[in-house]
């Protein structure tokens, strides 16, 4: 799959990407939500990982704005974060969040989540 | 190196970043001029912390960067208003992180102090009474399980399909754990036409055989769905408490999953009918960045200087073939010059860092130094976009420290003693940084009370560093600041240390190739110059020769060239010549003789050059022979110090010439400067 990566820490996007690359995912990567949905357009990934917290146009605002593209529409988007504030949550299910994973991840959770989105049932 | 280990090391300095930045907002918190941005900032930079914390396994550290960040929150969320933010407790939790990465990074995992920890998580709680929450509120969960199916409900909103969530994909979590039987219940569709094929209008039942905890069960659904659309029961207990308008009877359809078409529970959201016009295409702001290592960096400006090298050895030899054959090679030869300067340029530009990193450490500095001295002081910060080399940068905040210590600790007077003077009570400090004629100038100036020169002169007489027949200059008095050992604080305070300091910051400055000056007016203040080379690599130079030697000069320290024949030149008794230019009597030195390569009796050249100081020496020198740049080679690290001369170098054929230091020839030739000035003004040594 290709995944978008977006994170604006440099190590955390660095770690997620070399998760991501070693269970054979194309990935792409993006510093913000902003570039994240430049990446989007550009790159058409299968799924988006992507941070809360970030300078520019956080998680919960790349989303709103990915499910309005029509490349955007229909793919996973999950939001990776340290935040487990329901309300939070609830606000990003509304923007059209897919997932909600809580970091640090899992690397194994994570990988075989998405290999549900790969895996036609 | 397992990748983990150097990502966890790339975490580290980043953190350093993250907590510099935070340390930028926090002190505009305590100025009163945060605003929402810095709060955020602040808060993303602490969370930041937190999530690479996580990430590497480093607990304390989440636990402290979590408080914190909940501390910060609360600030964040208006329940405390920027004014009444506990700014002293966000510093000594910004220490503590600090303390934890340091700590980190040489391996050793410490914990989190308890009583820090207890008074985070107490920020907010008397502000606020009830509206915060306890910052962990993880509810366990974990009921042991029962036998017997476990009942689930799935209440999907209807926008589920919006958010691209699959129920496949969460049934294929429950499945991992056990068997799951699934029923679809179409109750609340629609009819046909008033059907809107992006809502979810369906509800499943399922039945999981599986020896999980709730825990775990939730962990697969809270992953997607919110807490209200889903419900968890054992025993077969009815599953959720629901509106029975929902609960449409009669039949529901069952789904097993064994089925091969699942049928409308897997139509996919069809894309809208009337797409929305894509967001207009916003482009990235932030400029790509890579992190490179130095190291890298220095082999990159090795090679340069090589091919600056190299490139002076060709045109060296072009010189010796005959001309109608080298005119093209020539003009080649002068385009790659100019590509190799060009090229230097940019490496040097990607070592280039601004003074800012170094610069925002100091209004801290300042704030505790007046609480600990009891004065008052603010700090003016101009020029901290000044770009300077990486390697001058990190060898900057050691001498920047002291001198601002020594700024307040020594120049600096008391409210009282201000208000005694008709000064304000709260004194002034100023850090500045710009870059002129080739060299970076750093200066620490504050408007205390400037040089005790008295005292200071009773103090090097006292150690016998000055002779009591001596009468320094008031510059030169100035200048023994700088002597080891020296200082004019009367009693040593934790601050200031024991007269250790200016001569360790002129020590430090001059490895860099730099010089520290002072200037002071009594009463008025005081100001300590830091003058640094751009870099440490390559310069400018002109190459000369004098009593047949080839000297470099660097380019920068040369105001004008003049023919001798075309000069007066007077003599002094005692042999010292001297130049009259421009209405300008300056000291004119042999320089082949002043550095001992004897006399050449053959000089036509004169160098006007100027020091540091803002004094002008002639240098006489036999003829110049070009200008080129010029790689800079230690002496002290492959030979051993030169007087005169601050470097050395390689010429086009590969003979080494040194690069001579102008702004230490006035110490060489201070008989003749002596002389001048008795000639000049004979009363002020009387």
């Amino acid at each position: 799959m290709r995944i978008l990566a977006i994170d604006d820490t440099k190590s955390l996007r660095d770690l997620l990407v070399a998760t991501l690359k070693q269970a054979g995912h194309d990935v792409v990567e993006a510093v913000d939500g902003r570039e994240g949905l430049d990446q989007l357009t550009a790159h058409r990934p299968d799924a988006v990982i992507s941070d809360l917290n970030m300078p520019n146009c956080d998680g919960i605002e790349f989303t709103r704005s990915a499910r309005q593209r029509p490349e955007g529409a229909r793919i996973p988007i999950i939001i990776l974060t340290t935040e487990s504030d329901p309300a939070i949550k609830a606000e990003g299910r509304k923007a059209g969040a897919t997932a909600w994973m809580i970091k640090p991840f899992n690397p194994p959770a994570l990988l075989g989540f998405l290999d549900r989105f790969q895996v036609q049932v | 190196m397992d990748p983990l280990v150097e990502l966890k090391a790339a975490f580290l300095e980043e953190c350093d970043e993250l907590l510099a930045a935070l340390e930028a907002r926090l002190a505009k918190l305590r100025d009163g001029s945060t605003s929402m941005d810095d709060i955020n900032g602040a808060f993303r930079a602490i969370h930041s912390v937190k999530g690479g914390a996580g990430a590497f396994g480093m607990p304390a550290l989440v636990q402290l960067a979590h408080v914190f960040e909940a501390a910060l929150d609360h600030l964040r969320a208006g329940r405390i208003a920027p004014a009444a933010a506990p700014y002293e407790l966000f510093l000594r939790a910004l220490d503590q992180v600090g303390t934890l990465v340091s700590a980190a990074r040489q391996g050793n995992a410490l914990a989190a102090p308890a009583d820090l920890v207890l008074d985070l998580q107490r920020v907010g709680l008397s502000a606020a009474p009830g509206g915060s929450q306890a910052p962990e509120a993880a509810p366990d969960l974990a009921i042991p399980a029962q036998s017997g199916p476990i009942q689930i409900a799935l209440r999907p909103n209807l926008d589920l399909f919006r958010r691209a969530i699959d129920v496949r994909h969460i049934f294929a979590g429950l499945e991992a754990m056990g068997q799951l039987r699934v029923k679809t219940r179409i109750g609340g569709l629609p009819s046909l036409r008033e059907i809107n094929p992006q809502n979810c209008h369906l509800m499943f039942d399922l039945e999981l055989e599986s020896e999980a905890t709730d825990q775990q069960l939730a962990e697969v659904l809270e992953l997607q769905l919110g807490p209200d659309e889903f419900a968890i029961a054992r025993n077969a207990a009815p599953v959720v408490a629901e509106p029975p308008a929902r609960l449409i009877e009669p039949s529901p359809i069952v789904l097993t999953q064994s089925q091969p078409d699942p049928g409308p529970v897997s139509a996919p959201p069809p894309i809208p009918m009337e797409a929305p016009a894509p967001a207009p295409r916003i482009k990235a702001a932030a400029a790509s960045s890579i992190r490179v290592d130095l190291q890298r960096i220095d082999r990159l400006m090795n090679l340069v200087g090589e091919i600056v090298i190299t490139q002076s050895m060709l045109d060296q030899r072009l010189l010796s073939l005959p001309t109608a054959a080298t005119m093209q090679i020539a003009d080649g030869l002068q385009i790659l010059s100019r590509q190799t300067r060009e090229l230097q340029e940019s490496v040097m530009a990607v070592r280039a860092q601004p003074v800012k990193n170094v610069f925002q450490r100091m209004p801290r500095l300042v704030r505790e130094l007046c609480q600990a001295l009891g004065k008052q002081a603010r700090l003016q910060i101009i020029g901290e976009d000044t770009e300077v080399d990486k390697t001058i940068i990190e060898e900057l905040a050691d001498p920047l420290t002291h001198m601002i210590r020594n700024a307040l600790d020594h120049g600096m007077e008391t409210p009282d003693e201000r208000r005694a003077a008709g000064k304000p009570p709260e004194g002034l400090v100023t850090l500045q940084a710009e870059q002129r004629s080739g060299r970076i100038v750093i200066s620490v100036s504050d408007d205390g009370r400037g040089i005790n020169r008295d005292r200071l002169l009773a103090k090097a007489r006292a150690r016998g560093l000055i002779t009591a027949s001596e009468r320094p200059a008031p510059e030169e008095i100035d200048a023994l600041l700088f002597h080891p050992g020296l200082s004019t604080a009367e009693a040593v305070t934790d601050v200031s240390g024991r007269g250790v300091g200016m001569d360790v910051v002129k020590q430090n400055v001059e490895a860099l190739g730099g010089r520290v000056l002072v200037a002071s007016e009594p009463g008025k203040g005081a100001r300590f110059t830091l003058l640094l080379p751009l870099t440490l690599a390559v310069m400018d130079g002109m190459i000369i020769r004098s009593s047949g030697q080839r000297l470099v000069l660097p380019i920068a320290s040369i105001r004008e060239t003049l023919q001798s024949a075309d000069t007066t030149i007077e003599c002094l008794p005692g042999g010292h010549e001297f130049l009259r230019h421009r209405d300008r009597l300056s000291p004119l030195v042999r320089l082949g003789e002043v550095l001992n390569f004897g006399r050449s009796n053959d000089e036509q050249v004169i160098l006007m050059t100027e020091t540091d100081r803002g004094s002008q020496i002639g240098l006489w020198v036999d003829e110049i022979i070009g200008q080129q740049q010029v790689v800079v080679k230690s002496l002290e690290t492959s030979y051993g110090a030169v007087p005169g001369a601050s470097a050395a170098t390689i010429l086009g054929d590969g003979l080494v010439a040194l690069i001579i230091d102008v702004d230490s020839i006035p110490s060489i030739c201070a008989p003749a400067i002596l002389a001048l000035r008795t000639a000049t003004h004979p009363t002020q040594l009387q």
